[in-house]
Parts: structure tokens; sequence; C-alpha cells
């Protein structure tokens, strides 16, 4: 990875640990993920749907 | 404040999908695309649980919630192909066989790119709901 990208991922996860958002953390891990493994991808797919499940269980008895 | 800080993790998986096109140039295809996908999934989850926190302070009609749902539904189904496929994929690579592997790396491939055209759909629309300076 090239200091530039390093300088970028660094800005961006300082201002997660400032505003303790784990969203912007989790896009760090997975920009820093040299060799992404099976556990890697399903941890993201997990992050990628944790809202959208809750959301859609607060929403079904409008559907 | 919790708005804010929801839409701020928005704004920062904005410039990490920024960042990720740029890395994007130097990595290989497997990184590239979790990379994508990483960046497109945590994006449309944060936009998500912005418009949830949305609805639940605003008085938004039903049928605004029902065509949000529509198209959460939609990303929810294209994550669990993406993740389908991308679990073929492993097996595929375990068995040593190259066509195997070849027709599940297609596969895994199509399925991100369809889930990223989701994520995008879903994002656009709720960036037209949900105002950048909401309180």
């Amino acid at each position: 990875m090239d200091p530039a990208t390093i300088a970028l991922a660094t800005t961006i996860l300082s201002y997660a640990v400032k505003y303790g958002i784990p969203a912007a953390r989790q896009i760090i891990e997975v920009i820093h993920k040299p060799n992404p493994t099976l556990a890697d991808w399903n941890k993201a797919f997990d992050t990628a749907e944790s809202n959208a499940k809750v959301f859609l269980k607060e929403t079904e008895n409008l559907a | 404040m919790k708005q804010l800080k929801i839409l701020f993790s928005m704004f920062l998986a904005a410039a990490a999908m920024l960042l990720a096109g740029i890395h994007a140039g130097c990595s290989s295809p497997e990184r590239t695309a979790y990379v994508a996908f990483g960046s497109a999934g945590s994006t449309a989850n944060a936009a998500i649980g912005a418009y949830n926190e949305y609805r639940k302070t605003h008085d938004v009609p039903k049928e605004q919630v029902l065509k949000v749902r529509g198209l959460v539904q939609a990303y929810v189904n294209a994550v669990e192909t993406a993740r389908t496929a991308r679990n073929a994929l492993e097996v595929a690579k375990a068995s040593g066989d190259n066509g195997k592997e070849a027709d599940a790396t297609m596969k895994a491939e199509l399925a991100i790119r369809a889930l990223e055209a989701s994520s995008a759909d879903l994002i656009t629309l709720i960036n037209s709901i949900v105002p950048l300076t909401q309180k």
C-alpha cells in the first residue's frame, strides 16, 4: 500500500475514533485487509446487512 | 446529534469508496472485489441506519417507507446471493478444478456487481429523502 493511501486511511480512521462510528472503522478494516479470507468476507456480508435486518424487522407490520 | 453522526459515517463511507477506487489499481482482483463490496456494503448499511432513525423522528408517509423497504429487501437478497456465490468460489478453489474455479469466479463477480448496483439504488433513494442538514 502506498504512503498516500495509508495517509488517507489514517485520516479516516482518526475521524472514526474521534466520533466513535463503528461503520467507518469497518470500512478501514476492509481497506487495510491485504488478503481477505472467507471469514473476512462473511464478516463483511454480516456488516453490510446488519441495519437492513433491523429495518426490515421493525417495518414488517407495514408490508 | 445521533443523526449527524450517522450522516457523517455516510460521508466517511463515500470517502472510503473513493479511496478504494484509487487503491484498486494496485490490487489483486480478489482484493479489489473485497474492497468494492466492503465499501458499498458499509455505505448502504449506514444509509439504511440513517433512514431508520429519520422515519422514527419524522412524519413520513407509509408509501415512502414501503418504497425504501422494497429496495432494502432487494439489497438484502443481493447480499445473500453474493455471500452464496463467494462461498461457492471458495469450494471451487479447494477442488483444484480450474474450470469450476473460473465459473465460480465469474458468478461471484456478477453477484458483487449486482450488489453494488442494488446498493447504489438504495443510497440514491435515501439521500433524496434524508436531508444532509437534518438536526
